[in-house]
């Protein structure tokens, strides 16, 4: 599973009560990973959607297709325990339309084999640390603490006698917490089981014509668990903290369908009645136009969106990127009715599989380090060339005479470059080979090699103008010497005749 | 009258929306631009939601360059948010919820608002370093003085802009707003004097900013604080001519950032201690860089001082440090080295070895054993690279240069190795 990315699940349940009233049609459809959904009133029309698991909960456990509490346990739940044991935060949560199926997902019945990720997670949680109690040297602490998050008002429903407001916060050290949020130890599955229901208890509910047990509000559900490891030896304990939320979403519907009067449509009201989401087209066009551009060459403008994320991205931050792991089990009505939201729910879920963390590191552009880097490539290749060349000196010394004398030719009789040059640069083409030599691991050759030619590199790192003055110098001096002597020259270097020396 | 007035104002604000929707954003804003000067015109709006809408019409226009309409929106929400009234004191916040409340709501929005402003300056003058950097990102001064004249039809420009614009305000706030704007320019700044005045403006709001998001409760918000209060000096150094200045400029980003990167919690924090890292990392190398050009100025000969040296060579080892524990940060948590590197650290992780590579083959030493040991380390690190794209082919696209270059040296870091090798020996 990718590190940092959401790895997101959808489910659809059978039809319920209300919809059975109507006679609705089954719009879902399910194949391997491929959830499709019909549009009711175009037949024709359908979307597919891809995620990491579609779970078909449409009929019963007889049927060979279906997915049990179980399956989705073993395909989401197991893993997030198994990296919580590894050190990872994790984070499971449930979307969808209120009545999709939800809570059933994450908490489920206390019936046989109807229990949720929740319930399962945690037994396993104790069964695993149970069978490990035997190794002395790991202790393990587990504690819970359960938060209701209603009209972004944070309530502990572990403590519902705290009416305040609880304040999120982050600390250096700490890092981000509810104030004077609860958490209780906890030593059995049985006392999370006893803790989760008088929280459920507490939670809000808000009775709407679509489902008696529906929830206006997001209940985040935390399990803090510390593994300490003492060693004998050392004398050290190490400590190693995970935390794993369970979160389950409020209701994604709109309020048209449910119905609902009163107060309660004020939540779900439309409330492009007044101008209150002024701000939200302002920062949507703001945040769209600072979007992290593929393109490498135009650099991201940075700038500031005043509008506080919602509490419950705030406090689930730290689970979208680094070392967390994440999951999202998004539930599907089965019914034509409620097209429109399952719609809806399908998008968010295809969306969700987009998320990352965003905290991106900004590079400084480093073309000075680049051209500086060109520059040594460069004499780094220089040398090479200039090595090269000297151990094609080396190697052709015994065998062409012409380069063997090349320094004494020159030196002695100033003729023209010898066609052995021409040998020289046409050698020059073969230097991969001579690099494959050169780098061989028996290298105390090439290391001698390197001493020798390195005279002879200087020597032809000598422009061929100044080995002409040179030699041109030498001539003039040995003629001189000669004609003291009473010799002359003629011009193909042959001596001629003896004559009386000038002075 | 009323009615109809509102319902006009409703239309502009529906307009809005549904250009938003068509995805022809710039028309989408000029309707909201409109929306919120209606609103302010017919006194039909609550201070401090109309000021935060102001500031974030403002960072569209930022996006966009629009400097003179992003300003405008920033001094006007400045001036509006201060009609919201007087925060209520720590005394009567503790005697009442809803002053508490208020207390809370209020501080927190004027401290947003002014995380805008900074983003304004930020912005102006890395976009003007922008315009006015060569190909390896110094000054260039013919670009400057080119500018520099085109500059005076810019101004003319800007006075017939001001005066077709959609103003905000009334009668009263005209006058208010326009002295707030007048505290800072909307001209791309185009030397160091008009760079400082801008970036004066800027930390001055960090420091207001900084007052409500403190680190203890804000870790978060507090460190994009000062990661944007560090990029502010960034962005005056490059128009800082004095190199020595220069050098401090940086010195002031990493006293900022590093007791920070040090203190946070690195389970917790993970993300932001990685940029924090690599910042100071950058920051390191851009002060070694600078000490040995200025060194290189000073002597008359090549050689450098062994106070030089020892300094050079402690900026370079820091900013190497920095690179290796962006790489640590990567590991899982028994220490494991990623064999994945996820999209999103993909680059850095193998631009940071490729740092660390080059760092390496920079420090200076007279020991043969300890140029050999950097030597070693420095190859270490290229062959990363080369290995990971080889092994991972899709990362080849995301560090063309860098793998270029790494290539290279590792074909030719053995020459050297090898060279020293052989003086060491023959010294033996």
């Amino acid at each position: 599973m990718a590190g940092a990315s959401v790895k997101v699940a959808v489910r659809v349940r059978p039809f319920n009560s209300r919809e059975i009233g109507k006679e609705s049609k089954c719009i879902i459809q399910m194949s391997g990973n491929t959830t499709t959904i019909l549009n009711p009133k175009q037949p024709k029309e359908n979307k597919s959607f891809n995620f990491d698991y579609s779970y078909w909960s449409h009929t019963t456990p007889e049927d060979l297709n279906y997915a049990s509490q179980m399956q989705v346990y073993k395909d989401i739940g197991e893993e997030m325990l198994l990296h919580a044991f590894e050190g990872y935060n994790v984070c499971i949560f449930a979307y969808g339309q209120t009545g999709a199926g939800k809570s059933y997902t994450m908490m489920g019945r206390q019936e046989k084999d109807q229990q949720g990720i929740i319930p399962l997670l945690c037994e396993d949680l104790f069964t695993k640390i149970n069978d490990i109690s035997n190794d002395n040297s790991m202790s393990y602490s587990v504690e819970v603490s359960y938060m209701e998050i209603y009209c972004e008002r944070v309530r502990d429903l572990l403590n519902p006698k705290n009416k305040g407001n609880l304040r999120v916060r982050e600390h250096p050290l700490l890092g981000p917490y509810v104030e004077d949020l609860s958490k209780l130890a906890v030593t059995s599955y049985n006392d999370i089981q006893d803790l989760m229901d008088s929280g459920n208890k507490a939670r809000t509910v808000a009775a709407t014509n679509m489902n008696e047990t529906s929830s206006r509000s997001h209940a985040v559900f935390n399990i803090i668990f510390t593994q300490k490891k003492h060693d004998m030896e050392t004398e050290n304990t190490s400590e190693k903290v995970s935390k794993i939320s369970l979160v389950d979403l409020a209701g994604s519907e709109r309020a048209d369908s449910t119905g609902a009067k009163g107060t309660r449509l004020k939540e779900g009201a439309n409330i492009n009645k007044s101008l209150t989401t002024l701000g939200k087209v302002i920062s949507a066009l703001a945040e769209l136009d600072s979007a992290p551009n593929k393109n490498k060459k135009k650099k991201k403008v940075e700038s500031f969106i005043p509008y506080r994320d919602s509490v419950l991205t705030w406090l689930l931050r730290e689970n979208l990127g680094g070392n967390s792991r994440t999951a999202m089990v998004a539930a599907l009505s089965p019914a034509d009715i409620n097209y429109d939201e399952t719609l809806s729910t399908l998008r968010y879920a295809d969306r969700a599989k987009q998320i990352r963390c965003n905290a991106v590191i900004n590079e400084d552009p480093n073309n000075r380090l680049v051209r500086e880097l060109k520059d040594e490539v460069a004499r780094l290749k220089d040398l090479l060339y200039a090595q090269g060349l000297g151990d094609i000196i080396e190697t052709y010394r015994g065998t062409v005479p012409a380069i063997t004398g090349l320094k004494l030719t020159n030196a002695m009789t100033g003729m023209s470059p010898s066609p052995s040059l021409s040998v020289l640069s046409s050698r020059a083409g073969s230097i991969s080979n001579l690099h494959d030599r050169i780098f061989s691991p028996a290298s105390e050759e090439a290391i001698e090699r390197l001493k020798e030619t390195e005279k002879i590199i200087a020597e032809l790192n000598e422009t061929w103008e100044e080995k002409l003055r040179r030699t041109e110098a030498i001539r003039m001096e040995r003629e001189a010497l000669l004609a003291e002597m009473g010799v002359a020259m003629r011009e193909d270097g042959g001596t001629v005749g003896v004559f009386s020396p000038k002075k | 009258m009323h009615w109809f007035e509102l319902a006009y104002t409703h239309t502009m604000y529906y307009l809005a929306q549904v250009y938003r929707n068509l995805g022809e954003n710039e028309r989408a804003a000029t309707y909201c631009h409109s929306t919120l000067q209606r609103q302010l015109q017919l006194n039909q709006f609550s201070p401090m939601e109309w000021a935060l809408n102001a500031a974030t019409l403002s960072q569209y226009y930022i996006t966009k360059g629009q400097y003179m309409e992003g300003r405008h929106c920033l001094a006007a929400a400045t001036v509006i948010s201060g009609l919201a009234g007087e925060v209520p004191s720590e005394a009567a916040a503790r005697e009442s919820e809803t002053e508490s409340e208020r207390r809370e709501q209020l501080q927190q929005k004027r401290a947003d608002i002014a995380r805008c402003w900074i983003k304004y300056c930020l912005n102006l003058l890395q976009d003007a370093k922008k315009l006015l950097e060569d190909n390896i990102g110094e000054l260039d001064t013919d670009r400057q003085d080119e500018l520099k004249r085109a500059r005076r039809q810019e101004e003319e420009e800007e006075e017939k802009g001001r005066k077709s614009a959609l103003l905000f305000g009334s009668e009263d706030t005209f006058d208010s707003i326009a002295s707030v704007e007048e505290k800072v320019m909307c001209l791309l700044p185009l030397g160091f004097t008009e760079a400082r005045a801008v970036f004066l403006v800027g930390q001055n709001y960090v420091t207001q900013a900084k007052e409500y998001f403190q680190m203890d409760g804000y870790v978060t918000d507090h460190i994009e604080i000062l990661q944007d209060h560090s990029s502010l000096f960034r962005a005056l150094a490059f128009f800082e001519e004095d190199l020595e200045r220069r050098c401090k400029m940086h010195k002031r980003r990493v006293d900022m950032l590093e007791p920070i990167c040090n203190d946070l919690n690195s389970r917790y924090y993970l993300l932001i201690r990685r940029q924090l890292m690599f910042e100071l990392a950058e920051t390191y190398n851009e002060m070694m860089d600078l000490k040995l050009t200025l060194a290189n100025r000073q002597a008359d000969n090549h050689s450098l001082d062994s106070h030089t040296i020892k300094k050079f060579n402690h900026l370079c080892s820091a900013s190497a440090r920095y690179f290796q524990m962006f790489l640590d940060s990567l590991c899982s948590p028994e220490g494991k080295q990623p064999e994945h590197l996820e999209e999103e650290v993909l680059r850095p992780a193998l631009v940071a070895r490729f740092r660390v590579a080059r760092l390496h083959s920079k420090l200076i030493s007279s020991s043969p054993p300890v140029q050999l040991e950097n030597l070693n380390r420095a190859l270490e690190n290229y062959k990363y690279v080369v290995q990971y794209c080889e092994a991972h082919p899709e990362a080849a696209a995301a560090v063309e240069t860098e793998l270029e270059l790494s290539t290279e040296m590792v074909g030719l870091l053995p020459l050297k190795i090898n060279r020293l090798k052989s003086r060491m020996a023959a010294n033996n």
